[in-house]
């Protein structure tokens, strides 16, 4: 396997079984949120995956963060099965794989301290036990993400949003880890904000060299940050590609119809080119249409889409691949 | 309204905590100091409640009972908690099996008719302060445990609880440190109310002779005896009677305030005042 791997993610799948309550519980179908995920990252490099609300991208960081079993598949990290090991060495590999979360509200205990907040994974991963060095390490990592050390007694709720996501950011980066998920670090934040975080984390890969999977609906955003752009659709993966051959070439239509929904600031440029509509709405998720998952809202599909679902052709790495039967010519 | 009654009830509840506090400084002749030639009296200046069945004076002996109610009423609330608190962190967070399991012994405890079941286990235990509280805190444990079970299962829930769990936090770091102060107002809420139940409980016992056991006196005990000679000094049985009822309205005072406080979406207070205001717009 390929030592520059930090995640390789093999076809991951996730149901959530729906059950009617009677007298027994029933289970009458599967909520198919995953369905057969994958994708690669290498060490230093940032992936960005976008997609709708509801598509599953929170669920693919939940999965490998080993929050959530899987119902098929399997997640490497550094070349380590993650669904095989044992309680003790899934800590270790916790220490080495941080999230940070979308809201930063719920994401901080309202009865703790920041210094607690910030100081929790040092104490869970004993990396000290004096009290002097353990106040000095989370005092270094406030001044790190901009923040005053002498804060550090207060808690969450004195803090406005993007300080609390800097307090986040600190706690997730305590432990010195290689790989960070940003699970919508920025979506929740006002745009002046999301400037700062964004360049905040940036800030930090690079001090740490670190490796990020950036999960946000904003495709400004992802650009931004990332160096390759995966898109998802009601759980599976329908384009993966490097950024700005994702942008200037898009060739699944749902990643056509993103990238003409992100508004442009000069009035002039606007409309200038193919404007691919979406028709309907993201419906049922229960009621999986057979054939590609897109079909029912694409302006292009054809008879084969109704029957075949297509999938994502293998390749190599930085290879531009789509999940769509315009581009396959299998 | 609701504040001023919680600042009635807490007054009340210190006053008889201070009391229990300085019962053998205060209390003015000896509660076991038996007179046999002044039975059954009625209030006199020596003796300012009367006397009882074998001439000690009824004052001292309420006095010194507030003691023992309030210990039992406390203690076994606070034994209870204790348990059930435990039980319904571990039911909500393992889940499963386990949580089945323990709501199913709750449930089992609930069926049981509390008084049936206090009586029988002191009578085994043997008579007095030591097996009341037990068997308080054998029957009381359970709404503790549920009502812990339900706050935890929408704690677990919490983005934070998961981020633990992301940082690789232990079962037993979570439910302590992020479970726990989450069940606190509801716990503190419930063991008020469940102290004056518990009051009642230990002076229905002590009223059935199997409490504690004479010369101590519980209010529970001094009704008991005072009791059979309602007509000739109804001060004897009338005066434990009403501070049993006064602790239990205080306490009970107390917890509708906290309740109020900790949960203003269960209080018919503040709904009162949203249609008043409504009314004079």
């Amino acid at each position: 396997m390929n030592a520059n791997l930090m995640l390789k993610v093999n076809k991951i799948s996730k149901q959530f079984p729906v059950y009617r309550r009677t007298v027994f519980k029933k289970k009458i179908g599967a909520l198919n949120v995953l369905n057969s995920v994958s994708f690669d990252i290498v060490k230093g490099e940032t992936l960005g995956l976008v997609g709708e609300s509801g598509c599953g991208k929170t669920t693919v960081c939940r999965t490998i963060m080993q929050l959530e079993p899987l119902t098929a598949g399997e997640i490497f990290f550094k070349g380590e099965r993650l669904s095989m090991l044992t309680k003790k060495e899934l800590r270790q590999v916790r220490r080495h794989m941080q999230i940070i979360y979308q809201d930063p509200f719920g994401s901080l205990n309202p009865r703790m301290k920041v210094l607690d907040i910030i100081g929790e994974p040092l104490m869970i991963h004993k990396i000290t036990s004096s009290k002097g060095e353990y106040k000095d390490m989370v005092a270094d990592l406030m001044m790190m993400v901009g923040l005053n050390p002498l804060m550090s007694s207060r808690y969450p709720h004195e803090f406005s949003s993007g300080q609390r996501q800097r307090i986040s950011i600190a706690r997730a980066i305590a432990v010195k880890p290689d790989f960070l998920i940003c699970d919508e670090p920025v979506s929740a934040l006002d745009v002046s904000i999301q400037a700062q975080i964004i360049n905040l984390l940036e800030e930090i890969k690079d001090k740490f060299s670190l490796t990020y999977l950036f999960v946000a609906h904003d495709l400004a955003v992802v650009h931004h940050v990332s160096s390759r752009i995966a898109v998802m659709y009601r759980g599976e993966i329908v384009e993966i590609a490097d950024k700005d051959n994702l942008c200037r070439n898009p060739k699944h239509p749902y990643t056509k119809a993103l990238l003409s929904a992100i508004p442009v600031p000069d009035p002039k440029e606007r409309y200038k080119d193919e404007h691919a509509l979406l028709r309907g709405e993201n419906n049922d998720l229960l009621d999986v249409p057979s054939g590609c998952r897109f079909y029912p809202r694409c302006p292009f599909a054809m008879s084969l889409c109704y029957q075949k679902r297509p999938v994502l052709n293998k390749g190599n790495h930085h290879e531009h691949l789509t999940a769509c039967h315009l581009h396959q010519e299998s | 309204m609701k504040n001023r009654i919680f600042i009635v009830g807490l007054i009340i509840i210190l006053g008889f905590l201070a009391i229990a506090a300085i019962a053998p400084q205060i209390v003015p002749c000896d509660p076991e100091a038996q007179d046999l030639y002044h039975v059954l009296e009625g209030p006199s200046r020596q003796h300012l409640l009367g006397t009882d069945d074998v001439g000690r004076d009824l004052l001292s002996r309420v006095i010194m009972g507030t003691r023992p109610t309030l210990f039992i009423g406390v203690t076994a609330t606070f034994l209870s908690s204790v348990i059930g608190v435990l039980m319904g962190l571990i039911a909500g967070y393992k889940g499963g099996f386990i949580d089945m399991f323990i709501m199913r012994l709750t449930d089992t405890f609930m069926c049981m008719p509390v008084l049936i079941v206090v009586l029988a286990l002191v009578a085994v235990l043997g008579p007095g302060i030591k097996s009341v509280i037990m068997a308080i805190t054998f029957i009381n444990w359970t709404s503790f445990a549920r009502i812990v079970r339900g706050e935890v299962l929408f704690a677990r829930e919490l983005p934070y609880v998961e981020a633990a769990r992301a940082m690789g936090a232990s079962g037993l770091r979570i439910i302590f440190f992020h479970l726990l102060p989450n069940v606190t107002a509801p716990v503190i809420v419930t063991a008020s109310i469940a102290i004056s139940g518990n009051i009642m409980l230990e002076s229905a016992v002590s009223f059935l002779g199997l409490g504690a056991q004479p010369p101590t006196s519980t209010w529970g005990n001094e009704l008991r005896i005072g009791y059979s000679y309602l007509e000739i000094a109804p001060l004897f049985s009338l005066v434990p009677g009403a501070l049993i009822t006064l602790s239990v309205l205080a306490f009970n005072f107390i917890g509708d305030g906290l309740r109020d406080t900790f949960d203003p979406r269960l209080s018919n207070t503040l709904l009162n005042k949203n249609v008043k205001k409504s009314e004079v717009k």
